[in-house]
């Protein structure tokens, strides 16, 4: 995909434009307030969404959006070394485009490797642009670590297909205009050979989303019910019964995207977790205790860690390796940290961590944290997952033995 | 994931081929159980033909003047194998002191010694256990007409079974002195070492003939222990490496209940959990390393480095046991040479605690 010529000349004329364009339209982290993660509350409120599209738009009219992405379906067919330049260019700044992550990172992509000329022609376009916001939806109430155990059903009418049943944990699914879909269309073979993608409107008629709120009250995400959904025939994405090679391009894409971006390692290399610990230690007294000394050093060093690892990924991606275990290593790592923090946190805050008065917010944040970290380590794949992950692609390990393997899907026990 | 330069890794290729066929860990064993000696002149055909014992000694001594980057990789490959020669112990803790003092005119002898492979060095800066960094409470170095003469004690030297001279600190009236004292001029005896890979040592000093160094010389001092923390880490994460390969293997091949081990999640968990804290402390140990050849301050790099790879070293050596289940716990296997070196390791140069309290002072708590 791509065509481009590409010298230093012109890669080097390229990354001018692209410090131009940042320095006249995007925002510098340093100009931001430092050290709030806004994990909880991005890409929720109107607001937020209102600004993502725009920069969005500019980006697109600037030239500057889908860089390696063919011509034709309106991307730029620069080359990856192109990307390369703007990722650097782009650091240290503020992007506004997390809405834009499901839709770019993993929907745009399973589109133009699986999807029909008429499809990657209709939505490429517009998700490049910004507007169009697509969701993913695969996980089920049924269905989490074993996203290939799902049940929502769809069944072909004449020149439609009739889907029903329910998805979960869909993020930006009360924005999204489009969700990539997967859905059981043959019961009676292996859970892995009967299922199907489709594009759903995700205002069609029969679609029902429900935001769900987190314990911690933040609601991300979503459940999404089909009752009744009709698509067309030509919303089929790949092939009849086979949507699960479809699938696992997608997934590949999400892993890729965090690998490259987020997990953990796509901010700064400071050790902002441990300042604001060692601050509170200091206020209450407790940097004198010797445990209190330990647990902090101890968060330094998983901090510093987490950041060189950060680091060494980006270095290995610049000099060309392909993305190694680090996301998944980068995401245990950060979630454990991010529990461990929370946790000191509380112990440094004792009775006014659970109770506080309405001016203190040096409790209520703390609070908050402790509460949104038990989601942290969950979303996107617990912890276990990540370890037979690990254990599995990065280690050759075997997988355990599966009973549901080689069983008709209506045979197997589900929820 | 690799974020070496080309060079480094044909450098550390070189050095894993030649310890393979020289040091295989069966080998290895043997000279730990004392039933072999490790070759005769074998340190010499190192130094000459790897150019090993001089890496970071400049050229103009007949080193290699390679970087502390490039030894630190090396390192790793020497406590990936547990080869027993004085790599660690002289070309590098007995060799940085030299380049830290940067006193050509002294340094000149030892360096090309050094450097030929022909003598080797150690560092004796310990004198009792649980000092972090090394106090002088005992060694006293006076001088006396154009030379100086010491008295006093070191422990816990790693001196392979005796080097050809030892870098001694002791204090003077002009402060903490760094010194050099030949074999001959010292009492040396051998402690029992956990690590049956690494012989230390005792050695006693009485009116000892020492060459000056660096005198006042407490932030050559600093910096050589800080140096000396960072190349250990170095080393270990070559072991704690050699430990996460070590696991997988044996999970993958180990057949119970019908099913190979590893296949079980809590095998895979665990060796999984050892490949996240690998990589980590890989990062922490090289990033140390890499500002230490830059020449920045690496007083928290170097903690940091020490902290992180002893813990995933012993961790590691302790969790590949347990997958290995009763032979791992054997004399006859290897699991326990590289349990023990991680034990020792771990409190030599700082332990963890140390280090952690250490790290927080410096960052101003």
């Amino acid at each position: 995909m791509t065509t481009a010529i590409e010298t230093p000349a012109n890669l080097e004329e390229f990354r001018l434009k692209v410090r131009d364009w940042f320095s006249s339209n995007a925002t510098r982290e340093d100009a931001e307030a430092s050290g709030e993660s806004s994990e909880v509350e991005e890409g929720e409120t109107e607001d937020f969404l209102v600004v993502a599209r725009k920069f969005q738009n500019t980006l697109y009219d600037a030239g500057l959006s889908g860089l390696s992405w063919p011509k034709e379906y309106g991307g730029q067919g620069l080359t990856m070394n192109h990307q390369q330049v703007f990722n650097e260019e782009a650091s240290g700044y503020v992007l506004p485009s997390t809405p834009f992550m499901v839709t770019l990172g993993m929907c745009a992509p399973t589109i133009l490797q699986y999807g029909t000329e008429e499809q990657r022609k209709r939505h490429i376009g517009p998700m490049l642009r910004g507007d169009e916001i697509w969701c993913q939806l695969f996980s089920e109430p049924g269905a989490g670590s074993d996203v290939a155990g799902l049940t929502t059903k769809a069944v072909q009418d004449g020149d439609e297909w009739v889907i029903n049943g329910q998805k979960v944990w869909t993020s930006g699914a009360h924005y999204a205009s489009f969700g990539l879909i997967v859905t059981r269309t043959n019961p009676d073979v292996p859970k892995h050979k009967g299922i199907t993608m489709f594009i759903v409107d995700m205002k069609a008629p029969g679609v029902t989303v429900r935001p769900l709120r987190q314990m911690s009250g933040a609601s991300g995400f979503n459940e999404v019910f089909f009752d009744n959904v009709r698509v067309p025939a030509t919303a089929l994405v790949g092939v009849v019964d086979q949507g699960w090679t479809a699938a696992i391009g997608t997934l590949m894409n999400e892993r890729v995207s965090i690998g490259a971006g987020g997990g953990g390692l796509g901010r700064g290399t400071g050790t902002v977790q441990f300042d604001r610990l060692a601050e509170l230690a200091t206020s209450t007294g407790a940097i004198t205790d010797p445990v209190t000394r330990n647990e902090l050093a101890t968060i330094w060093v998983k901090e510093r860690t987490l950041a060189i690892l950060g680091d060494r990924m980006r270095a290995s991606l610049k000099s060309g390796n392909a993305p190694g275990p680090e996301g998944s290593i980068a995401k245990l790592a950060g979630s454990e940290l991010g529990s461990r923090v929370a946790d000191m946190a509380m112990d440094l805050l004792a009775e006014s961590g659970q109770a506080w008065n309405n001016d203190d917010e040096e409790s209520l944040r703390w609070a908050t944290n402790v509460l949104a970290s038990p989601g942290g380590a969950i979303a996107g794949g617990t912890p276990e997952i990540m370890r037979n992950i690990l254990g599995e692609r990065s280690l050759g390990l075997p997988k355990e033995p599966q009973l549901d393997r080689d069983m008709p899907f209506k045979e197997i026990r589900t929820n | 994931m690799s974020v070496m330069t080309e060079e480094r890794e044909a450098l550390k290729a070189a050095v894993a081929d030649y310890l393979d066929a020289t040091f295989p860990i069966d080998k290895v064993h043997r000279i730990a159980n004392g039933k072999e000696d490790v070759p005769a002149g074998e340190w010499t055909k190192a130094a000459q033909g790897l150019g090993l014992a001089g890496l970071v000694i400049p050229e103009e001594f007949g080193g290699q003047g390679a970087s502390l980057g490039e030894l630190g990789a090396v390192l790793q490959e020497f406590g990936r194998t547990l080869a027993p020669l004085p790599m660690l112990s002289s070309a590098a803790l007995g060799t940085v002191p030299f380049l830290v003092c940067d006193n050509a005119n002294v340094s000149k002898p030892y360096l090309e010694a050094l450097a030929a492979g022909t003598a080797t060095a150690a560092l004796a800066l310990s004198e009792a256990a649980n000092q972090w960094p090394a106090t002088i409470n005992n060694t006293t170095a006076t001088p006396s007409g154009d030379t100086w003469s010491i008295t006093g004690s070191k422990s816990f030297v790693l001196d392979n079974g005796g080097a050809d001279f030892y870098i001694v600190s002791a204090s003077t009236p002009q402060g903490p002195g760094i010194f050099v004292v030949d074999a001959a001029d010292v009492q040396r005896t051998d402690l029992n070492a956990m690590d049956l890979t690494r012989k230390q040592s005792a050695i006693s000093l009485n009116n000892a003939k020492a060459t000056p160094l660096a005198i006042n010389a407490q932030e050559q001092l600093t910096k050589i222990q800080n140096l000396a923390a960072t190349l250990v880490a170095s080393e270990q994460i070559g072991g704690a490496d050699a430990i996460l390969k070590m696991m997988v293997e044996y999970a993958k091949m180990r057949v119970q209940f019908g099913r190979i081990i590893g296949s079980f999640q809590a095998i895979k968990h665990m060796c999984a959990n050892t490949l996240v804290e690998v990589e980590q402390a890989r990062g922490a140990a090289e990033d140390a390393a890499d500002r230490a050849a830059e020449g920045e301050d690496i007083t928290l790099s170097a903690s940091l480095a020490k902290i992180a790879c002893s813990e995933v070293f012993s961790d590691a050596t302790l969790t590949n046991i347990r997958v290995h289940g009763g032979i791992g716990y054997t004399w006859e296997h290897p699991a326990h040479l590289y349990f023990r070196r991680a034990r020792s390791t771990n409190a030599l140069f700082g332990t963890p605690a140390q280090h952690r309290e250490a790290l927080l002072v410096g960052l101003g708590y």
